[in-house]
């Protein structure tokens, strides 16, 4: 009995690369420390899915489609690349897959479960990331959500999209561009960001 | 001048970008509790039912349609190649001893005196060395056939037929 709370106390203080690790390894608490991940990253990798395929149901089954691959090839994970990257490239692989399935373009203008509040709450809460749903390309929003939410690195960003460093460079930088260029410029009676973001997207976003 | 004043503003806005972007936080959407659960039982699904045969070294390659191709005809090759040699080849026609050689090669040291009796000995001493070894031209045959099974086996594949 202290033995498994040990293991328990172990589990819940230990990184993600060494519970995957630990999963891959097939001992008898490989399956506790795989719950333990789906219970770190459900909600993340959900909220990431859902702005890839915009429809709360369809995120729902990816992230659920992710988890059981990513169990079944746990024993390929490298534990040199962070277990968030391997997993969020998985996810992404299986949007495409899901696009292509349901032949629909990546993305859309509304994501479905956001647009259930009312804009102004939306506006308030979002801020920029408003801003950047509205006007960037689903390219551009999937860079900027794994570099500043997910905060990877840039070769990390460049395995999951599956470009180089230098295209997800450029696609950070086009994606800073293009809000910067929509965003109002602060003066002196409208410096909080909210009013600024509302304006642009009432400019026509 | 002016250039050089766009650019500043360019970078000014651009950090200010970066750094809303970096302080605040997205429209977060809680998956629903069912979703968990669901996810928990698929998983324990998938753990029961049998995974299938993996090969990694064939999956992690870019180019493991070539690689396994390459393998497959290799295969064949040295399944030709064994079953060429150790099988029993059918010949044409069992080969009789009346094509062996009426006499064969011996070499006899210079100088000897060939007498009637010692002719008759160094027959048998010939036959005697050859006993339970195939003749020459029963050799011959084999090799043939091996060839031509070989062949046979090439011939039926698509990138050895002929023009």
């Amino acid at each position: 009995m202290a033995g498994i709370t040990a293991d328990l106390t172990e589990v819940a203080g230990a990184t993600s690369e060494q519970l995957a690790v630990r999963a891959a390894s097939g001992d008898v608490m490989a399956r506790r420390c795989f719950g333990e991940l789906v219970e770190r990253y459900h909600a993340r990798l959900f909220n990431f899915l859902l702005r890839r395929v915009r429809s709360r149901h369809d995120a729902e089954d990816l992230t659920q489609e992710t988890f059981v691959r990513a169990w079944n090839r746990i024993r390929s994970y490298n534990p040199t690349w962070r277990f968030s990257t391997w997993l969020f490239t998985i996810g992404s692989r299986l949007a495409i897959t899901h696009h292509r399935r349901s032949r629909d373009p990546v993305g859309g203008s509304v994501v479905e479960g956001l647009s259930e509040r009312p804009a102004s709450e939306r506006r308030s809460r979002g801020g920029i990331w408003a801003l950047a749903a509205a006007c960037l390309t689903p390219e551009q929003h999937e860079a900027i959500w794994l570099r500043y939410v997910e905060e990877l690195a840039i070769a990390e960003i460049a395995m999951v999209m599956n470009k180089s460093q230098v295209a997800v460079r450029v696609c950070l930088f086009r994606a800073r561009q293009a809000l910067a260029e929509r965003l109002p410029a602060p003066d002196q009676e409208n410096v909080d960001v909210a009013p600024r973001v509302a304006a642009a997207l009432a400019g026509g976003m | 001048m002016g250039r050089k004043h766009r650019g500043s503003h360019s970078r000014v806005r651009h950090a200010e970008v970066e750094r809303l972007l970096s302080r605040t936080a997205p429209p977060w959407v809680d998956p629903s509790p069912e979703a968990a659960a669901a996810i928990e039982r698929s998983i324990d699904e998938s753990t029961q039912t049998p995974i299938p045969l993996e090969l990694p070294w064939l999956r992690q390659t870019r180019w493991g349609g070539l690689v396994a191709a390459a393998v497959a005809v290799a295969a064949v090759g040295a399944f030709s190649y064994v079953i060429g040699h150790r099988s029993p080849v059918p010949t044409s026609a069992p080969v009789s001893v009346s094509l062996a050689p009426e006499r064969p090669l011996v070499i006899e040291p210079a100088g000897s005196v060939e007498t009637p009796g010692s002719r008759a000995a160094a027959h048998a001493s010939a036959v005697a060395s050859r006993a339970g070894r195939p003749l020459e031209s029963e050799m011959e045959l084999v090799r043939r056939d091996t060839q031509r099974a070989v062949g046979q086996v090439f011939s039926r594949l698509p990138i050895f037929e002929p023009r």
